[in-house]
């Protein structure tokens, strides 16, 4: 049985590491408040962007903006992962890595050629591990500088796109649902295609001012740049809730260990007690019989 | 046809108009232009200036920061990068 004392030692350092741990749920609450409030407002306007640009897109023909291009047989898959840069975030990154790992053993085959983008640290070591080369990566993203990631990204998202060294663009990120959900989304981007569920016959096309052409060079950059934006945002959001999560999870796991090691410190602490008196009954005894 | 316009003018940071609306005036790039209910889909990018509109008698203005106009099927939606309140 352990000492008293290694027990003792235990248990304020269980302590210690559950303070480490509610601190950083507090933290991760602030800021996913913060993210959030940004991520709600950026949502109606990245919503009106895409119906927008959809509805553009499905009264266009596709010979008209190089974005707007299909091919019936895409070979080169380009795809966008989005993780964290720092982990004690429960199962944030690890469903997603593996979750892509399985898409891409499962979902690829029809590809020649995959090429990767991360965003996150995270992400990005992983594969960096298994061998597979990104064309870029960027990590170190906040609150603070993703409007200009999210432009790079996705300028280069489009000059790929338009050289022809990309045929689909596919963006793989968890989509903040609550503080409590969050759902691996996959979002092809590129190339730009309407959904053609609702197939009206007599779609009106739009008048352009001042051109056609003028405003789709303007409307389809900036939409892929709004996507990777909104994608990035709801990837960070939920970075914070599923590290909010993790945090307060461990913090009760640390509670009932506290407890648990606190009864055996007060069982042990008792047996030595009683040890301790059986010892001085014991000893009397012996001397009270000599004396007879 | 509606009577009226649905007016949308959204930024990246705030849904700052969501209302019916009689009549919408924006900065086009070429011009300014005018929406009555029944207008054709229309699609224009827009210059920084002023954007009115009118409900009733009474005119609201604001100052839109560029950004796209889509105009269809009686809904007007501006996407510009900011909006500043006259």
């Amino acid at each position: 049985m352990a000492s008293l004392r290694q027990i003792k030692t235990k248990i304020s350092s269980v302590k210690g590491t559950s303070r480490i741990m509610s601190a950083m749920k507090l933290i991760s609450a602030v800021k996913l408040k913060r993210a959030q409030d940004l991520l709600m407002a950026y949502r109606p306007y990245s919503d009106a962007y895409q119906e927008t640009t959809l509805n553009v897109a499905k009264r266009c023909d596709p010979e008209s903006h190089p974005l707007l291009r299909k091919t019936d047989e895409p070979k080169k898959l380009h795809l966008v992962f989005l993780t964290s840069d720092r982990g004690l975030c429960g199962s944030f990154n690890s469903s997603l890595i593996r979750k892509l790992e399985t898409y891409l053993v499962a979902d690829t085959k029809t590809y020649d050629e995959v090429t990767f983008s991360f965003l996150g640290r995270r992400g990005r070591d992983h594969f960096a591990k298994e061998g597979f080369k990104a064309s870029s990566s960027y990590i170190g993203i906040t609150e603070r500088n993703y409007t200009e990631i999210s432009e790079k990204v996705s300028e280069e998202l489009t000059r790929e796109f338009i050289k022809g060294d990309s045929d689909e663009v596919i963006l793989v990120y968890n989509y903040f649902k609550s503080a409590l959900i969050q759902e691996i989304t996959y979002e092809k981007v590129l190339p730009i295609e309407a959904s053609s569920e609702s197939e009206d016959e007599n779609l009106i096309d739009y008048l352009y001012e001042p051109n056609k052409k003028g405003i789709l060079s303007e409307l389809l950059p900036k939409y892929i740049q709004v996507r990777v934006q909104r994608a990035i945002q709801e990837s960070m959001t939920s970075e914070h809730a599923s590290r909010m999560t993790a945090m307060e999870n461990a913090t009760s796991n640390a509670s009932d260990v506290i407890k648990n090691l606190t009864l055996l410190y007060n069982k042990t602490r008792q047996a030595m007690i009683t040890t301790e008196l059986m010892d001085i009954v014991n000893g009397t005894e012996a001397l009270s019989k000599g004396d007879d | 046809m509606a009577d009226r316009i649905h007016l949308k003018v959204i930024t990246p940071t705030e849904l700052v108009v969501d209302e019916q609306v009689d009549e919408v005036v924006a900065p086009g790039e070429v011009g300014e232009f005018g929406i009555l209910p029944g207008h054709v889909p229309f699609l224009t990018t827009l210059h920084s200036g002023e954007l009115k509109y009118k409900i009733g008698n009474s005119e609201t203005k604001l100052v839109v920061e560029g950004g796209v106009a889509d105009v269809r099927n009686d809904t007007v939606s501006i996407l510009t990068d900011g909006v500043k309140e006259n």
